[in-house]
């Protein structure tokens, strides 16, 4: 007998259809959920080029708990950083601070992989990471992370790094400038200014070439202290020839008249002929001094729109003619070439390697 | 006793198997994770190289500098600096052992007579044959030059456009 059992019906077919189209809708989704879950195994690529763009274009940043909210994160402890990043600022990228870079290599203060895993290269999974920085110049190489495996992800970025100004005070502008007193005295004087104002809000703007106090370095360098002096000897001379006794440090702030005495440095800033290792005053001066003042000079109540003087004391035996511009005008760091080497940008290539 | 207990009519059967088939297949065919992307990932790396090189010749090594190499090397049509300096950068890395980087550079201006002339500036030893795989990067130079040589000098906009490219 011919019944319709097991026969199916059009509803059935239409459900059964419908059914099946949602099926393959949520089935095509479903890869689509793994795909964070097994992300690690094909974005190496993406996440070194993400750290290369972190580390070449971003100037970093702080943590919300940090304590000195002025200071970027080069100067704040570890635990206060909360992004790496060596450009110098957003708007210069490819320009890395050489303040930044020092400081992110620097092992004894981050350590590996935990600090660059957080603040480098983010992500919830570990990666293995090596970033290797080399500046053409000198050759230099700076690297942190681990040996690279045969396959990684991997970005190359071409940079520069901004280096310190300096200034050099020798015997051809001691004479041109009238920095050498005429007289024979025991006391000399030689006065250094600094215009913080005129440095940040003066004829250079950009970022790139700025001096940009107080996160910058300043060195002055004087040459050729005794071997201009009339009648010197250095064999005969020396050590009892020249004393650098004392450096003074004052603020006139913008609009006064007044100085203000600053505290003494509490550390080593003078690198006596060439020494690695600076040292206080009093200086016993063979023929060249070098002053390096850091971030912590100006750290000292330093205000940005004040204009900082450094005054050298110098005690001769016997009184002779000597550095000495009290009669003329004080030395100023500034942007003119003629005075100030500017800061140089030195190329450099970074690689990022991430597995 | 044959009767159609359990029987599916044709039609419906077949059209059940193949939605069932169209289902597989589909279901299959989705769970391989494909990434196109991956194809491009060096076509990048050579993006990014060569637009930081093009960058960094673009900048004065300091503040006291008014120009930047890539505007002089234009200003005075010196194809063997573009060439030397751009290889040099493209192709340096941290290890000892340098890239291969190959290209060939473009430079493209208004004339006074407001028509566009492109002309080759500067190419690496080995010259493009069509065969390669390359990319295109491209940076803007403010120069000050003649063009013609009988026209005042002035400053105008240049567009310098590389395809490099691995060797």
């Amino acid at each position: 007998m011919t019944d319709n059992s097991g026969v199916l019906s059009v509803d059935f077919l239409a459900g059964f259809t419908i059914f099946m189209i949602s099926f393959i809708w949520i089935a095509t989704m479903v890869p689509g959920l793994f795909i964070g879950l097994s992300a690690h195994t094909i974005d190496y690529d993406a996440v070194a080029y993400r750290t290369g763009v972190i580390l070449a274009e971003d100037p970093g940043a702080i943590g919300p708990n940090s304590n000195d909210e002025s200071s970027p994160w080069e100067f704040q402890p570890p635990e206060d950083v909360s992004r790496f990043g060596l450009a110098v600022s957003k708007e210069t990228p490819n320009i890395l601070d050489e303040n930044k870079v020092k400081r992110f290599f620097c092992s004894t203060v981050f350590s590996y992989p935990d600090d660059y895993q957080k603040k480098a290269i983010f992500g919830d999974y570990p990666y293995r990471f090596n970033i290797s920085l080399r500046t053409t110049s000198d050759n230099q190489f700076r690297s942190v992370g681990d040996i690279i495996p045969s396959e990684y992800g991997y970005i190359r970025r071409d940079v520069k790094i901004k280096g310190s100004s300096n200034a050099t005070i020798g015997d051809a502008m001691i004479k041109a400038r009238g920095y050498n007193n005429t007289e024979n005295v025991t006391w000399n004087q030689f006065s250094i200014m600094i215009n913080a104002f005129a440095l940040r809000s003066g004829s250079v703007r950009d970022p790139r070439y700025q001096i940009n106090l107080p996160n910058d370095k300043i060195i002055i360098n004087i040459t050729d202290l005794n071997t201009t002096r009339p009648n010197w000897n250095t064999l005969n001379d020396y050590p009892s020839g020249s004393t650098l006794t004392n450096v003074t440090f004052y603020q006139m702030s913008l609009g006064s008249t007044y100085l203000t005495p600053w505290p003494p440095i509490n550390g080593n800033f003078i690198y006596e002929d060439g020494n690695t290792i600076p040292v206080p005053p009093p200086v016993v001066v063979r023929n060249n001094i070098s002053m390096v003042f850091g971030p912590e000079f100006f750290a000292r109540g330093w205000d940005p729109t004040s204009t900082m003087y450094v005054n050298l004391t110098f005690n001769l035996t016997p009184p002779s003619q000597f550095l000495n511009n009290t009669l003329t005008a004080p030395f100023d760091y500034n942007y003119d070439p003629a005075n100030v080497t500017q800061p140089a940008l030195s190329d450099a290539v970074m690689e990022v390697a991430v597995w | 006793m044959v009767n159609t207990y359990g029987q599916l009519y044709t039609i419906e059967g077949i059209a059940a198997g193949l939605i069932m088939l169209l289902t597989a297949y589909i279901v299959v065919n989705s769970t391989s994770i494909y990434t196109p992307g991956d194809t491009h990932i060096s076509d990048m790396q050579l993006e990014v190289l060569g637009s930081d090189a093009l960058n960094m010749m673009n900048t004065a090594p300091n503040g006291s500098i008014a120009k930047s190499p890539l505007q002089t090397i234009i200003e005075h049509n010196d194809n063997a600096a573009f060439a030397a300096m751009f290889l040099n950068i493209v192709n340096n890395r941290t290890g000892n052992s340098p890239d291969s980087i190959q290209f060939v550079a473009n430079m493209t201006y208004v004339r006074p007579d407001y028509t566009i002339n492109s002309t080759p500036l500067s190419n690496s030893t080995r010259s493009l044959t069509g065969g390669e795989h390359a990319v295109h990067v491209s940076e803007w130079v403010i120069v000050e030059n003649k063009i013609p040589e009988s026209s005042v000098q002035r400053k105008r906009a240049e567009l310098v456009e590389v395809l490099l490219w691995r060797d």
